[in-house]
């Protein structure tokens, strides 16, 4: 059983929670598309490819306090805020089922991030568009099997909607039932494909990864705007007092040169070259190697952020 | 939920002096970590940092810490009974099981002789599980020197020999690297397990001194060291091809390493 809901009722149909959650959705922000908190639904876009900029920072922020710390003391601080994310395209749906295989191992679960997880309600949005360089239907991680709580289908003047959780119950009480089954396509004009991927085995060695690195400026702008790019520094930041603060973590990037550099000054990944290959190898081999998957969804956004104009979909097939 | 990140609030019990820039402290904790484990200490305002233990005990922490680093530097300039936020122990450890039968060769250089003190003192409480045990140290000075005050006792127990890069006045033991020592020793390959930690250049000789003796690389385990941040595999910074050295590591046997790039 599906759900039918008028486009022109979507506005109040997310304006309804708004007293419960933060509703986060993509709104036109100087000529970009990015995914902000709503107050009212006036400034939402229905009708897009992708945001600009990836939704991780609702799930793990470019800047997050871990604990507070006194001399005798620590106090964790968890975010418990409610959060509905509407409009999230089913590729940044995948990104987050990636960061869930790193960060909530059994054992060593994240709590920041599984809080914040636990506590944010996913209305994706199935595609029709693709973002600018998406290569997401090569990679199959264009369509959703699951990852949603509610998933909406572009029907023109309506959406069908899916239900894909327990929680999503309370959200379709009040909606219209439907039989019809939805469907979207994809076509990205860019794509990878797994033969082409797998090269990565033997080309460790190859000259491309010198040539193409000799582009890059080593700004970070790619693994900045991934969706499954988590690494961070961990911080403290001490009060006036210097006797308590904040133990924090922030972004780190592998494309900087500290990123492995050690006490006494040794940098292990020092070429720009190994840096650049590091991200292709973690993103398309490593990762698979390791959680059985790839961590790249192929949204094209470090693509479109990459001020050389340097393309993966590109260098991957030159391999 | 428990918090991987949040770490326990320890008061130093003991400092040792080792050297002029090196200290040795102790903090009371039962999690008896494993050969070769690692801890992630923080003083907070500063941060927080990687250290080896440098002890087996079921009572104490030991954590050998050299001024070099903004955390080490804040370490060294504490003093008994204050507070460090401690978690751990990290990483896999030494494969002391996978030793017992074998004659073992235990190679620490310089700041590696900590982690290294661990399997000794893992040898020394389970000393029937191993045949003939070789310690091989190399310090840049006697100045350096760690752990003096173990040498007598380890000196009764195994064979023991220490070496320094140069000469130095008032020193008549052996003058030169590790490496060439161990050449010299006239130890054999056969039945024996090198355990090596120091930085990455004397690993690199010292294993090819060892291939000229015959030892092949899966007869030899190193401990690595990277840049590392949360000590769970989730921060990134400590990764090498598919591994991550905070969790698949720091041990790792040479053949394993060999295969290893940045």
């Amino acid at each position: 059983m599906n759900y039918r809901l008028s486009k022109q009722k979507i506005g109040d149909f997310l304006a309804s929670l708004m007293n419960e959650y933060e509703v986060i959705a993509p709104v036109n922000d100087n000529s970009l598309i990015k995914f902000k908190q709503i107050s009212n639904t006036d400034k939402i876009i229905l009708d897009f490819g992708n945001s600009r900029y990836s939704l991780k920072k609702y799930f793990l922020p470019n800047k997050q306090v871990l604990f507070k710390y006194t001399k005798e003391d620590i106090q964790e601080e968890l975010d418990n805020k409610k959060r509905i994310i509407f409009g999230i395209k089913p590729c940044d749906v995948h990104a987050l089922l990636i960061m869930d295989k790193l960060l909530l191992g059994e054992d060593l679960e994240d709590i920041y991030y599984k809080t914040k997880r636990n506590n944010t309600i996913i209305f994706a949005l199935a595609n029709n568009k693709p973002g600018e360089n998406e290569f997401s239907s090569s990679l199959g991680t264009d369509k959703l099997e699951r990852g949603y709580d509610l998933l909406f289908f572009d029907k023109g003047d309506y959406y069908i909607i899916k239900s894909g959780s327990e929680k999503a119950r309370g959200f379709t009480n009040n909606l219209e039932q439907t039989e019809e089954e939805p469907q979207a396509e994809l076509n990205c004009e860019k794509s990878l494909s797994e033969e082409q991927i797998s090269k990565l085995k033997t080309s460790f060695d190859s000259p491309v990864w010198k040539e193409e690195s000799e582009k890059c400026f080593s700004c970070a702008g790619c693994t900045t705007t991934c969706p499954t790019c988590g690494c961070f520094d961990v911080r403290d930041d001490p009060n006036l007092d210097l006797e308590s603060g904040s133990r924090i973590r922030i972004d780190a990037s592998c494309q900087l040169k500290n990123y492995t550099g050690v006490a006494g000054g040794h940098v292990f990944r020092e070429g720009r070259d190994s840096r650049f290959k590091h991200r292709y190898y973690h993103k398309l081999d490593y990762f698979k190697d390791q959680y059985g998957k790839h961590m790249c969804v192929g949204c094209g956004r470090c693509i479109t952020n990459c001020p050389a104009k340097i393309d993966m979909t590109e260098i991957i097939n030159k391999l | 939920m428990t918090n991987i990140y949040k770490p326990e609030l320890l008061r130093i019990d003991k400092v040792f002096e080792e050297t002029k820039d090196i200290k040795t402290i102790r903090v009371k904790d039962t999690s008896n970590p494993k050969p070769g484990q690692f801890y992630e200490v923080s003083v907070f305002g500063i941060g927080e940092a990687p250290f080896g233990s440098a002890s087996y005990s079921p009572d104490f922490v030991d954590m050998t810490v050299r001024s070099v680093g903004s955390v080490s530097k804040a370490i060294i300039n504490l003093s008994q009974g204050d507070k460090i936020g401690v978690r751990g122990p990290y990483g896999n450890g030494f494969p002391m099981d996978k030793f017992k039968g074998k004659d073992l060769v235990i190679v620490g250089g310089g700041t590696g002789v900590a982690p290294i003190r661990t399997v000794i003192e893992y040898v020394e409480k389970h000393r029937q599980d191993y045949g003939e045990v070789h310690l091989f140290f190399g310090f840049r000075s006697p100045e350096e020197f760690l752990f003096k005050y173990d040498y007598d006792r380890w000196k009764e127990k195994f064979n023991f020999t220490i070496t320094i890069d140069k000469p130095y006045e008032g020193w008549s033991g052996n003058v030169g690297f590790l490496n060439s020592i161990i050449e010299q020793s006239g130890i054999k390959a056969e039945n024996r397990i090198v355990i090596i930690c120091g930085p990455p250049i004397m690993i690199k000789v010292t294993v090819q001194s060892l291939e000229k003796i015959g030892f092949t690389d899966e007869q030899v385990y190193v401990s690595l060291e990277r840049m590392m941040q949360c000590g769970v595999g989730k921060c990134g910074h400590c990764m090498v091809g598919n591994k991550y050295v905070c969790k698949d590591g720091p041990v790792f046997c040479y053949k394993e390493v060999k295969g290893m790039v940045d």
